[in-house]
């Protein structure tokens, strides 16, 4: 993927995009918010990762102005503002994703994945997901698997698809949480884990190859063993 | 009405009217016996004597001998007119310089009219009189003219009553101008700090110039309140800049233990004992990034500084929407997670931040209660309160803990061992501040219960 860096903290820019590149990402970077903002209309790229505090001009500014030329690049807003209610500012913005500092590489890896996606999948909306031998039907709300009706309730539907959609990438708790649950808010233990293994139970008989693997110190990627 | 009483300056200016009324009625009481009382007392000592006189006049020498006295006494000149009345027994008038006189005579001294005609003009009199039946059945009255008297009298009532009078109307209304203009500047007063309580720490008092105690006391507090907020800033810039500068280090200090963990595990040089040390070094850099987060919002809250999106709230979606976000959990560890809540149940909230509050005090009440236990979440209203409860029947806390709960990273006793830093519940506490809602910790018997009590605004 083709991805714009705006960051003005050198050593951090270079870790981040040096984490990007070894995941085969191009990277090109601004540290300056004006500069970005001309780099980012001049060239297309499939992401921009944002910070939020800049020289010369702030990252939401940058980005209010981006979005005003129609430029639907998704952008990932990162930032040392880090409590819910930026975030909630940061997506009304126009962010289609916002990470606090500091955060892990591999968070930010899987983030940029999910977005780059996004950004690719937009024309091909899908009410049929499928992972191996297990199937969503979003709009009638069935699951199946190898032709076994599976009973879900509404929560767990939408965090398997969120998985299923996402299928061969990392998933972080963070992104089923804020994309599974409607609200914005930081729980303050891994209460996800119970939910996954809650689901893992009902799509996998014993017999039957897992589909969730869970990632330890990350998260969980959904996929054909 | 009552505010009006109760304000004391008005109660002040009410008190000194009385005060001015009693001095004016002492003033008026010194007037009437000095110019009413005592001139009175001569005249009535005057005609006892004169009564007396004519009386054994007549009983001695008989009705022309009195007559004579009383004819005598009538062209005297006197400074008080002389007045008389002679009626013989058998009912014949025999002198007479009263115009009229009561039928029947008085047992005491009494005043009666007795208007002259002078050349046509009718001059005010009033005579003092003592009316004496004799035994035989003749009648003597004499009196003396008091009309100056009896004007001063007539004057010193009414100008008590009006005095009286002008002086309370004075007074009350003195007083209620009183007591608006000095309650307008306590008024603005309280209105700056109850903008302060709300954490806008740039209020001021107004002060107007006028130099007086009012001003000196506006210019004290407003001097106070800029201590406040210069203190309040500095604390705040620490903490931000605490928080921000120790942000991006933070973020370096993981990156750099990922690089870590990715090269020990990649070339199998690693021994295992390292790799599980940079693993724990990981956990601990995410706790410390929590913690921040925690702090930061809290902060934030407290200090007025986050943005509120007050927004019609359907409260039982959101509570079964938190339940549902632990039931797993509590299931896992057999806890009974009831809620009880009853639609329609609407009001207007910051949906994230009540959710965010809610799942703190689940997430605490799971955390504390032992396996098998039950735990209820409740809600309704109860006159203008929306009541949100959490209760379960764990362990509880003691009274001591329970004052000091919402203090950031106080943990109450026997809470060694479960995991968390002691924020959640201050966040509760902020949360609800933000909302002006009151959190109630109590005891359960056995347990915790925390009801969030939230003013709710007519919708």
């Amino acid at each position: 993927m083709q991805i714009l860096l705006v960051e003005d903290d050198e050593s951090l820019a270079a870790h981040v995009a040096a984490g990007l590149r070894e995941a085969g990402h191009v990277v090109e970077h601004c540290a300056d918010g004006r500069e970005g903002l001309v780099q980012a209309t001049c060239e297309i790229y499939d992401l921009i990762v944002l910070d939020r505090m800049l020289p010369s001009l702030d990252g939401l500014k940058l980005l209010a102005a981006l979005r005003a030329t129609e430029n639907a690049t998704p952008v990932l807003i990162v930032s040392a503002l880090g409590d819910v209610d930026e975030r909630v500012r940061g997506l009304r913005a126009g962010g289609d994703d916002y990470m606090a500092k500091p955060f892990a590489m591999s968070e930010l890896l899987a983030r940029v994945e999910s977005l780059g996606r996004r950004g690719a999948a937009v024309a091909e909306p899908s009410d049929h997901l499928r992972v191996a031998d297990l199937e969503i039907d979003l709009v009638a709300h069935v699951v199946s698997r190898a032709g076994r009706r599976i009973n879900l309730t509404l929560r767990e539907l939408r965090i398997l698809a969120y998985l299923a959609r996402n299928a061969g990438r990392v998933v972080t708790r963070s992104m089923l949480l804020e994309n599974v649950w409607d609200y914005n808010f930081d729980p303050q233990t891994n209460i996800i884990d119970q939910h996954i293994s809650k689901l893992r139970q009902k799509i996998a008989r014993e017999d039957e190859a897992p589909l969730i693997h869970t990632i330890r110190g990350l998260g969980y990627v959904m996929r054909p063993e | 009405m009552t505010r009006l009483f109760r304000s004391l300056s008005f109660r002040l200016a009410l008190t000194y009217a009385l005060l001015f009324s009693l001095s004016v009625g002492l003033l008026f009481g010194a007037g009437y016996w000095w110019r009413v009382v005592r001139p009175m007392a001569d005249v009535r000592a005057t005609v006892e004597a004169e009564a007396g006189e004519v009386a054994r006049i007549y009983r001695k020498s008989g009705i022309a001998a009195a007559r004579a006295a009383l004819d005598r006494r009538a062209h005297t000149a006197a400074a008080r007119v002389p007045f008389h009345v002679l009626v013989a027994p058998d009912g014949e008038i025999v002198a007479a310089n009263l115009p009229s006189w009561p039928p029947r005579p008085a047992r005491d001294l009494s005043v009666i009219e007795a208007d002259k005609f002078v050349d046509g003009f009718e001059i005010d009199h009033s005579a003092f009189v003592r009316d004496r039946a004799m035994p035989d059945g003749a009648r003597v009255i004499v009196g003396r003219d008091v009309q100056d008297i009896v004007d001063d009298e007539d004057l010193l009532r009414t100008g008590a009553l009006w005095m009286l009078f002008g002086s309370l109307a004075l007074g009350i209304t003195g007083g209620w101008l009183m007591s608006q203009a000095i309650g307008k500047r306590i008024e603005a007063v309280v209105n700056t700090a109850l903008q302060v309580m709300e954490g806008d720490l740039s209020g001021r008092v107004p002060v107007r110039g006028t130099r007086d105690d009012f001003d000196r006391l506006c210019a004290t507090l407003n001097l106070m309140l800029s201590r406040i907020e210069t203190l309040f800033e500095a604390v705040r810039r620490v903490s931000d800049n605490v928080a921000h500068e120790l942000r991006t280090p933070l973020a370096r200090l993981a990156g750099k233990l990922e690089v870590l963990e990715h090269d020990l595990g990649e070339d199998f040089r690693g021994d295992p004992a390292a790799r599980q040390a940079v693993a724990e070094a990981i956990v601990e850099a995410n706790r410390l990034r929590a913690i921040f987060a925690a702090l930061i919002r809290i902060s934030r809250l407290e200090g007025g500084r986050a943005t509120v999106h007050l927004q019609r709230t359907d409260v039982v979606q959101l509570l079964e929407d938190v339940v549902e976000f632990y039931q797993p959990e509590a299931e896992r560890r057999g806890i009974d997670l009831v809620l009880d809540a009853r639609r329609p149940l609407v009001a207007d909230l910051d949906l994230d931040m009540v959710f965010q509050a809610m799942s703190n005090l689940l997430d605490n009440a799971l955390k504390h209660v032992p396996d098998g236990s039950r735990v209820d979440v409740r809600a309704g209203r109860q006159g203008a309160e929306l009541l949100l409860a959490v209760a379960d029947n764990g362990p509880g806390l003691s009274p001591a803990d329970l004052a000091r709960v919402t203090e950031p990273f106080y943990r109450a006793e026997g809470s060694a061992g479960i995991p968390g830093e002691g924020l959640g519940l201050s966040m509760v506490a902020a949360i609800a501040q933000v909302h002006g809602a009151r959190v109630v910790f109590s005891d359960n018997r056995p347990g915790l219960s925390v009801v969030l009590r939230f003013p709710v605004r007519p919708l």
